[in-house]
């Protein structure tokens, strides 16, 4: 069985400065993998390479297939970012930001209506420009408009920066649902308590190297966060 | 002022509109401020002369804007789309370069000489604007620039396309990432800023009638309206065209002597008091 | 899928580093020998008309020497600014203007005419600095595409006729007056002509190498590199810049006062932004990151306009060229060769290029 998503020796690097140096790993179908790390590990780094923002070399494959290197190539095979930092389009309103997700084109349970019944704040502010939003609210329109083109894979980047408890409460229940409809997901975070909520299994990145991986309970293990460096 | 002194201006200012709508989404989307606009623009002139001569005006609208939509293409296909990873003054210099090259091109084939472009009958006569007699032509390039104004606003409002382009403007790493296919995009509004130059030279055509050296005179125009009206906004270029068209027009009538000089002391004027262009995208 | 840097503008690899050279600034050891080579090349110049026979190669040579003044004045700013100026045909066919309005129109003689054409020029390239200077860029190129085609649309007015010629021009009426030794035929005449044009061409290029290697120099690459910078660091980029600009506006108006006084005669054409376009491509063409690239640059373009002139289509073959160039080869004749000559010198001897 094909994974999802693998990683086979990936090095990236931006201006020749490298941020990752032989990465490998698998995502597979219907599982949540956290990646975890600290400040400048190159966890961002790695889903960006997906989308060949750094210079990559090795191979990155989704189903099995390697990729171009188009960025605009993953959101139609399935492979979906919630980039940090949200990047909502400021000029456009919710809906529309929404419907950019639909450039991939993907079918499948998300479209606005779901989306906008597992966020209902959004509903209300459906019109409203995306700069008018607050932080929890770009977090929900940055989900909801990467789930409108179905992924299977959907890659989240710190998604709880910034996030007051209640809202990454929320954000919790809002991914569980995500699960259950059969997404697979990889999240990105620098506190592991997220991800000790929704992941069965973790990657720890270190200056740039895969250090460790295990099933989640392992995270609580001393030697293994003096490893990763938490 | 009078009356046809202001429709005057009206038609200057479209003419500008329709040219500066185009510079201004490529630049938008490819960051590119295209200095061969103007040979455009030109080159859809001496298309239509060509075209009104063998066929007809009506013939030419419909001919050289598709004709220059392909130039359009070659230019997105093989200059912009490989110079993405270039600097912003080198791709402009390239597309000076281009401009140069396109407008000895269309020196060598059509010559030195003025071209008069005569309008289609219909549209010669003169029509009654409150009172005064004004030529048909004039309005009738008036009513072109209107409709393919509001055309282009609410396409890009309303389509999927256009919702791309927007997007991709704004911030095109993110709306690649999104899996919109930033080339297509690109190739779209680069042969619809092209079209756009082409209908605008033909528009021009019969008007202004048809020289070497109109390329480079309006595209200073352009460039100025794109600037003033803030790089970044389509609906403040086309409404920066307008204005600068009525000032350049009705300046003419009341400072003769200083007329030809106004949109270079509004280009100075602008870029020196706000060397970081108007709409907060430096230019 | 690697991301290709650019070499041309902003990421010179053929410029002196700033932060090696900031503690040379200028020795009076290297002015001197800069000195010495300059006057070896104007003496062994003025052997040229002698070697090359035929008039009309002379004529050629000399087309070249005159353009040389605009695409140094070019590539000067290029080099050291990053910064492309589209109009300088302003201040190259403005002082060629002047000389030939003030010897007919008002009488003066060619000394001062060239001396009115040389600092009126620069004087108005310093009035066109302060406005134009403070922009970046693209906004740079804009404006001065503006500024040219501006003195361009002054000249041809119906109602400056009187001083400009509109479109018909302006004969310069030197009669029985001499320059330096040369009276009217000798300074039509490219044989005569070459000797005094390749000095002032040497010597000015000389000064333009002193500057560019000088401390006023160092201060141009950091304000291109990184503007920001520099001025949180105090230093005040505007006045350098400014400098830089009205030194290019007084190398070309040099350029423009010696055409004024060897074609004898100016028209609009010398104004527009085809003949702007021309400094440019010999600039781009010959290399923008080195001194001698404008120079060589010009000599190329005139060889080849009068090659392909035989078949009539120079300026599509040049404007071509020109765009092949800044597509494919950024450092432009002379830089290629001399980035290659630094691989070979690295492969040879094992060292790294210094970067």
């Amino acid at each position: 069985m094909t994974s999802v998503l693998e990683f086979r020796g990936v090095n990236a690097s931006y201006d020749g400065a490298v941020v990752l140096q032989d990465v490998t790993f698998a995502i597979d179908d219907g599982e949540t993998v956290g990646l975890v790390g600290r400040n400048g590990a190159g966890k961002s780094t790695a889903l960006l390479s997906v989308y060949a923002v750094p210079t990559v070399t090795g191979d990155i494959a989704i189903d099995g297939k390697i990729i171009s290197g188009r960025r605009y190539e993953p959101a139609a095979l399935g492979v979906c970012l919630v980039p940090q930092g949200k990047r909502i389009l400021p000029n456009l309103t919710v809906t529309e930001n929404l419907h950019l997700g639909r450039a991939a084109k993907r079918s499948g349970i998300w479209n606005i209506d779901t989306v906008f019944d597992l966020f209902p704040n959004l509903a209300r502010g459906a019109k409203r420009s995306g700069i008018a939003l607050s932080g929890g609210e770009q977090q929900m329109l940055a989900i909801g408009r990467a789930l409108m083109a179905n992924p299977r894979l959907l890659m989240l980047d710190e998604p709880t920066e910034g996030l007051a408890p209640v809202i990454i409460d929320q954000l919790v229940e809002a991914l569980r649902k995500v699960q259950s409809g059969g997404t697979s997901l990889l999240l990105v975070e620098q506190r592991i308590g997220m991800i000790q909520q929704l992941a069965t299994r973790y990657l720890a990145l270190r200056k740039g190297l895969l250090v460790s991986e295990g099933g989640i309970s392992d995270l609580d293990k001393r030697d293994v966060q003096e490893m990763i460096a938490l | 002022m009078n009356i046809a002194q202001l429709l005057n201006g009206l038609a200057l200012g479209s003419l500008l509109m329709i040219l500066s709508s185009g510079l201004a989404m490529i630049y938008g989307l490819r960051g590119v401020m295209n200095f061969a606009h103007g040979a455009l623009y030109m080159s859809g002139a001496y298309l239509a002369y060509t075209v009104t001569n063998h066929v007809s005006f009506w013939a030419a609208l419909i001919v050289c804007p598709l004709a220059l939509a392909v130039i359009g293409a070659v230019l997105e296909l093989v200059f912009f789309r490989h110079l993405q990873t270039r600097s912003h003054i080198e791709v402009g210099l390239i597309t000076f370069g281009l401009a140069l090259i396109i407008e000895r091109i269309i020196g060598i084939i059509w010559g030195p000489h003025t071209l008069p472009v005569p309008a289609p009958d219909v549209l010669n006569g003169t029509s009654n604007v409150f009172g005064t007699a004004y030529p048909t032509y004039r309005l009738f390039i008036l009513a072109i620039a209107v409709v393919m104004a509001a055309a282009l606003v609410f396409w890009l409002r309303v389509s999927d396309t256009g919702l791309h382009i927007r997007a991709a403007s704004q911030d095109g790493e993110t709306s690649a990432i999104l899996g919109i296919n930033v080339d297509r995009v690109s190739l779209t509004v680069v042969c619809l800023g092209a079209a756009l130059a082409g209908l605008a030279g033909t528009l021009a055509a019969p008007y202004f009638s048809v020289q070497p050296g109109m390329g480079m005179a309006i595209l200073i125009n352009v460039l100025i309206v794109v600037v003033v009206g803030g790089v970044g906004s389509l609906g403040g270029a086309m409404a920066a065209g307008m204005a600068l068209g009525i000032v350049q027009t009705v300046g003419a009538v009341w400072l003769p002597n200083l007329a030809a000089l106004l949109p270079y002391i509004a280009l100075v004027a602008v870029l020196a008091w706000r060397p970081t262009g108007f709409a907060g995208k430096r230019v | 899928m690697t991301v290709e840097a650019p070499l041309l503008l902003s990421d010179d690899p053929l410029a002196p580093t700033p932060s090696r050279r900031l503690k040379l600034g200028i020795s009076p050891r290297g002015v001197a020998i800069g000195a010495v080579v300059a006057v070896v090349a104007a003496v062994a110049g003025l052997a040229v008309p002698s070697i090359v026979n035929d008039l009309y190669w002379m004529g050629i040579l000399v087309n070249g020497l005159l353009l040389a003044f605009m695409s140094l004045s070019v590539g000067f700013m290029a080099k050291h600014l990053g910064l492309i100026s589209l109009g300088q045909t302003a201040f190259f066919g403005g002082s060629a203007y002047l000389v030939c309005i003030a010897t007919s129109s008002w009488e003066w003689s060619p000394y001062q005419a060239v001396a009115f054409a040389i600092l009126g020029t620069t004087a108005m390239a310093l009035a066109m600095g302060v406005l134009v200077v403070r922009a970046t860029g693209i906004g740079f190129m804009m404006l001065t595409l503006a500024m040219g085609q501006a003195i361009y649309q002054v000249v041809i007015q119906e109602w400056a006729r009187d001083t400009t010629g509109s479109f018909d021009g302006v004969a310069a009426n030197i009669g029985d007056q001499t320059f330096l030794g040369m009276g009217v035929s000798d300074l039509l005449d490219p044989t005569v002509f070459w000797n005094l044009g390749w000095i002032v061409l040497v010597a000015v290029t000389y000064l333009l190498w002193v500057a560019g290697r000088s401390r006023f120099g160092v201060i141009l690459e950091g304000t291109r590199e990184n503007t920001e910078r520099m001025r949180f660091s105090g230093y005040n980029t505007f006045l350098p810049r400014l400098a830089a600009f009205v030194f290019s506006g007084f190398v070309a108006a040099v350029g423009g006062a010696l055409y004024g006084l060897n074609s004898g005669y100016v028209s609009p054409e010398l104004l527009n932004f085809l003949k702007a376009g021309d400094g440019i491509i010999a600039a781009i063409v010959g290399g923008l990151g080195v001194l001698l690239g404008p120079f060589v640059g010009a000599f190329l373009y005139v060889y080849a306009q009068a090659e392909f002139n035989n078949s009539g289509n120079l300026y599509l073959y040049t404007g071509i060229a020109s765009v092949l160039v800044l597509v494919f080869l950024p450092g432009g004749i002379v830089g290629t060769i001399s980035t290659l000559s630094r691989r070979l010198w690295s492969s040879r001897t094992g060292r790294k290029p210094q970067a």
